[in-house]
């Protein structure tokens, strides 16, 4: 065929790599040069990373127009120590991959004071560990998975609880209630966060007496359930506990059904969490499934009333998603801590200021935003009440353990 | 007890049989995968459930869009991947195809969101019971319309004009084009077929999972492509005795072993069968394998 | 340089690392779709001796690279004397099993992974690439090269001039599943956190994408492909919410212009048009190769 590699063109082609490498390095530090001249008088930037492909898509837009919204609502209001609020928002499209050099970007060429980081566990995972490496703070709206600031402390907070801390004592409650003797899990094997929920359950499990007679697992994706819930139903259990994504879940609560099980679904908080996909996959299926919660869009107290009330207004929403609140309080937190500290987060500041959102953060007490009153335990994850959820008529109903 | 995770293994098997059968045509028409089928199956699945849910109309009605979504698409796949693609490369056709998945994956998600959408179901409380066997509505629906389908497309191949033109192309598309067959449009008219197929999979595998979900495309593909490799690259009754054993193992492994183990023991077989019998299980013809 | 030039850098080169690793197999006209196993594999060798046995990250890094092709060699034996498609196929199974053992195996974290790794710096990288480029301009002046040549344009005609077809094909598979698994130990170090879900399907068509679009032919035409993919996202970052629309959309219409890839000779030497020419001629045309 044709001749192979010649010198000359190994040559040339090497030199052209180097001139390429060249040109990106040399391109990208004239930029980043640029980017520094920011000016005290110039607006706070924030980093936010969603993602417009892949599962959490819908969660991501959620936390995007919630903060959005805030940033909105504090601009018109005057801003924040007389400066703006920028968000500068990247897209990752749901690949971690693109975090390696996402994060970067936001922190040396975008100069960002702290990062909004994603909702999802995986993405959230690298994006904080990332920033923690640059020495950047990241909140969370949402990474409820157990451990999954781990690399990133203590750099990295997550207003969501874990379900370990949030769901057991709430579904103890309810199992010892309802007086249960027997219980089925059904579990997905190939996720963390799932199988961190099964655990889960056996210690619910374990701390009321029901025994648990059956345990069946599925792989996420694509499957039928219908051979797990025939092993299920032979053993005929009182309860049926979800570790499954929201998605699968629902899938799960229309075959039990469909094969005539009465059994209760119960499910943690994240399946609250994930509710629309839950309602919107199960339909008619998951009415009276019971999960723990940690938000309550209906909240009564003041402010959290009527600041749902407001936004639910102006952005012409039914219900305020957690995702959405979560992410609201995130942006108001970090300009209260600007707006009481006076920090001018410049660039010979911005070290101590970042630290010193991070002290703030570590002891911040009963801040009262749209999803309550906020704070955050030792290990960064968000400290939130103990609720439960009863789906009735298409809608997880909120109410407090032992009402 | 058993009997039971039999039946229900069959029956996922069924759904496997179809979107298989629609790949196996193509492999026989050209010799090429269309990698965008799974994609094609999920678009063709979310509009069937549209209808469903959002007009409640009647179940053929969903039935008969998800079919002509999928030739539409299908269709467009031929044109775009495969007709206008020189055929001296490849990896051009597999390339292209997988580019048709992904733009379709993605324009699902942009204009119907992220969302799962749910497959109503469609004979509510109809349970036929017999002995310890138990079947629902709906599994009587996918294993009546599934085997509808199988013998229809048996009839049409082996009965119709047309239907022999798809065989000779396949057999030796260059002879049969000398006869005066119009072979490109032979073509087109297989992967409308095909796409038809890959429509009714679709749903009727949305109607045993209850949900469809933009994100299953690509699976959908390999859980094809398995299922064809172990039967025989395009042999049609191999295909669907596969699928049929595809189903039953999954569903064997998942009620007495665990989840893990499925996918590892579908994968092992299939290497195994490759390396042992590269021609497929069921099959005596190997010129297929040969020049794919 | 700062922190985001050094990430594009890096994360640059590991592409090419990758790129390069693939186009060995590629240039023997064999084509892999597992290759994120070999990723997976050497991430993970490496990680488990970073982390846990606090070795260094370059003797790390070649101990991955020789797992890999020992992992390499084994699949290629089995599988090398398959056809193209079954190839494809069997090397897709072995990743996802790759895939189903390290999200079972309690030892490295199941599927929330291992964390902990760090220190790729752009010397690293750019001294791989360095390495493999030589070897490879050697190997295209070698007798080897001209053998993969001639096993990539016509195995059989190769296999009948005396060419051991099958030694060169696993030689030549074993060494790009090494570089491929000293990639993935450098890209484990640079992404801080590894989990099997990383090393899943997506991965391995990416890398084939680095090679296809740049064009086999030449193994600069690999490093073209995994430039341009690379920086794809960052240049086209504009487009938003259309990216992964335009991205599927510049396959379709690539493969009808240059199927052949970005570099490299069409078998007709000019844009395909040969195709639309050949509608236009023949309404029965049975112009269709096999």
């Amino acid at each position: 065929m044709r001749t192979a590699l010649t010198g000359r063109r190994a040559t040339i082609f090497v030199a052209v790599a180097l001139l390429v490498l060249a040109a990106c390095g040399g391109e990208d530090e004239g930029s980043g040069g640029g980017g520094g001249d920011q000016s005290d008088a110039g607006p706070y930037r924030l980093g936010l990373v969603h993602s417009s492909e892949g599962p959490f898509a819908s969660n991501s837009a959620t936390m995007r127009e919630g903060a959005n919204y805030a940033v909105d609502l504090i601009n018109a209001d005057g801003g924040v120590n007389g400066r703006d609020i920028e968000l500068v928002e990247v897209d990752a499209r749901n690949d971690p991959q693109t975090l390696v050099t996402a994060i970067p970007q936001l922190v040396s060429e975008e100069e960002v004071f702290a990062i909004l980081a994603p909702v999802d566990s995986a993405g959230c995972e690298i994006a904080c560990a990332i920033a923690a490496d640059l020495e950047v703070p990241t909140l969370s709206a949402g990474a409820g998975r157990p451990g999954v600031l781990e690399p990133s402390r203590p750099w990295s907070f997550t207003m969501t609880a874990p379900d370990a801390s949030n769901s057991i004592p709430v579904l103890q409650a309810v199992v010892e209630e309802e007086g249960f003797e027997t219980a089925a899990i059904i579990v997905d094997e190939a996720n963390a966060t799932t199988q961190a929920q099964a655990d889960l359950y056996r210690e619910v499990f374990d701390g009321t007496d029901v025994e648990v007679v059956s345990t069946t697992t599925f792989a996420s994706g694509d499957s039928s359930f219908a051979s797990q819930v025939t092993s299920m139903s032979a053993e005929s259990p009182d309860v049926i506990a979800l570790a499954a994504g929201p998605a699968d879940a629902a899938r799960i609560a229309v075959e039990i059904r469909s094969q005539g099980l009465e059994a209760l679904l119960i499910g943690t908080g994240s399946l609250q969490a994930g509710g629309t996909d839950y309602i919107n996959g199960a339909g008619e299926a998951a009415e009276g499934t019971l999960t723990a919660a940690q938000f309550n869009p209906e909240n009564p107290d003041e402010p959290a009333a009527s600041l749902l009330a407001q936004a639910e207004e102006d952005n012409d929403l039914e219900s305020v998603s957690l995702n959405f609140a979560y992410a609201f309080d995130i942006v108001n937190l970090i300009a209260t801590y600007l707006t009481d500290s006076g920090a001018t987060a410049s660039p010979d500041t911005l070290e101590a200021d970042r630290q010193g959102l991070l002290d703030y953060l570590e002891d911040v007490e009963a801040y009262e935003g749209m999803s309550g009153d906020v704070a955050f335990a030792e290990d960064g994850t968000g400290d939130r009440p103990e609720l439960y959820a009863v789906v009735e008529n298409g809608e997880f109903v909120i109410s407090e353990v032992g009402s | 007890m058993l009997i039971q995770q039999l039946v229900n293994g069959l029956l996922l098997g069924t759904t496997f049989a179809l979107i298989a059968l629609s790949f196996n045509l193509v492999v026989g028409a050209l010799d090429r995968l269309n990698f965008a089928l799974g994609e094609t199956a999920m678009v063709s699945a979310i509009c069937g459930a549209l209808f469903l849910s959002q007009l409640d109309v009647p179940f053929v009605l969903a039935f008969l869009a998800a079919l002509v979504v999928g030739a539409l698409i299908a269709g467009i796949t031929f044109l775009l991947s495969f007709r206008f693609v020189s055929a001296d490369y490849h990896t051009a056709p597999i390339l292209s195809s997988l580019g048709v998945g992904l733009v379709l994956t993605s324009l699902v998600t942009r204009v119907l969101g992220s969302d799962q959408r749910r497959v109503p179901t469609v004979l509510k409380d109809v349970r036929i019971e017999v002995g310890p066997l138990r079947i629902v509505g709906d599994q009587l629906i996918i294993l009546v319309v599934a085997a509808l389908m199988t013998v229809l497309l048996y009839i049409f191949l082996n009965r119709t004009a047309w239907g022999m033109a798809i065989r000779g192309v396949s057999d030796d598309s260059d002879m049969t084009g000398l006869l005066g067959v119009p072979v490109q449009r032979v073509i087109l008219l297989t992967f409308v077929i095909s796409g038809t197929l890959a429509g009714a999979s679709g749903l009727l595998t949305g109607l045993s999972f209850h949900t469809v979900s933009p994100f299953t495309g690509f699976e959908t593909t390999l859980t094809a492509l398995m299922v064809i490799v172990l039967g025989g690259l395009g042999n049609i009754t191999g295909g669907v005795v596969a699928a049929l054993m595809i189903g039953v193992i999954e569903t064997l492994t998942v009620a007495y072993l665990s989840a893990t183990y499925r996918d590892l023991i579908v994968f092992l077989l299939v290497g195994i069968t490759l390396v042992a019998r590269p021609q497929g299980l069921f099959t005596r013809n190997t010129g297929v394998v040969g020049r794919v | 340089m700062d922190a985001y030039t050094e990430a594009v850098v890096i994360r640059l080169g590991i592409a090419i690392l990758l790129a390069l690793g693939y186009w060995i197999t590629a240039a023997t006209g064999k084509f892999s779709f597992g290759h994120a196993a070999f990723m997976a594999i050497g991430a993970y060798t490496a990680a488990i001796l970073t982390v846990n046995f606090e070795w260094s990250l370059a003797t790390s890094m070649l101990i991955s690279g020789l797992t890999a092709a020992v992992a390499g060699a084994f699949i290629g034996w089995i599988a090398l004397r398959l056809s193209i498609l079954y190839l494809a196929i069997i090397t897709f199974a072995f990743a996802e099993i790759v895939k189903i053992l390290l999200d079972s195996w309690d030892y490295v974290g199941g599927a929330s992974g291992l964390f902990g790794m760090r220190g790729t710096t752009v010397e690293l990288v750019a001294m791989c690439i360095g390495v493999v480029i030589v070897y490879l301009f050697f190997l295209a002046r070698s007798r080897k090269g001209l053998s993969y040549e001639a096993i990539r344009e016509d195995e059989q005609a190769a296999r009948a001039c005396g060419l051991g077809v099958t030694g060169i094909s696993v030689e030549a598979f074993a060494v790009s599943a090494a570089i491929t698994g000293v990639a993935g130990a450098l890209s484990a170090h640079e992404t801080l956190i590894i989990t099997p879900s990383q090393f899943g399907a997506p991965q391995s068509l990416l890398i084939i994408l680095f090679v296809v679009l740049g064009g086999v032919q030449y193994f600069w035409g690999a490093i073209v492909g995994a430039v341009v993919l690379t920086m794809l996202p960052i240049w086209f970052d504009f487009l938003d919410n259309y990216y992964q629309i335009t991205y599927g959309l510049l396959f379709v219409v690539l493969m009808i212009l240059r199927p052949q890839g970005i570099i490299g000779r069409s078998t007709e030497r000019r844009f395909n048009l040969g195709a639309l020419k050949k509608l236009a001629s023949s309404r029965n045309g049975a112009g269709r190769d096999g």
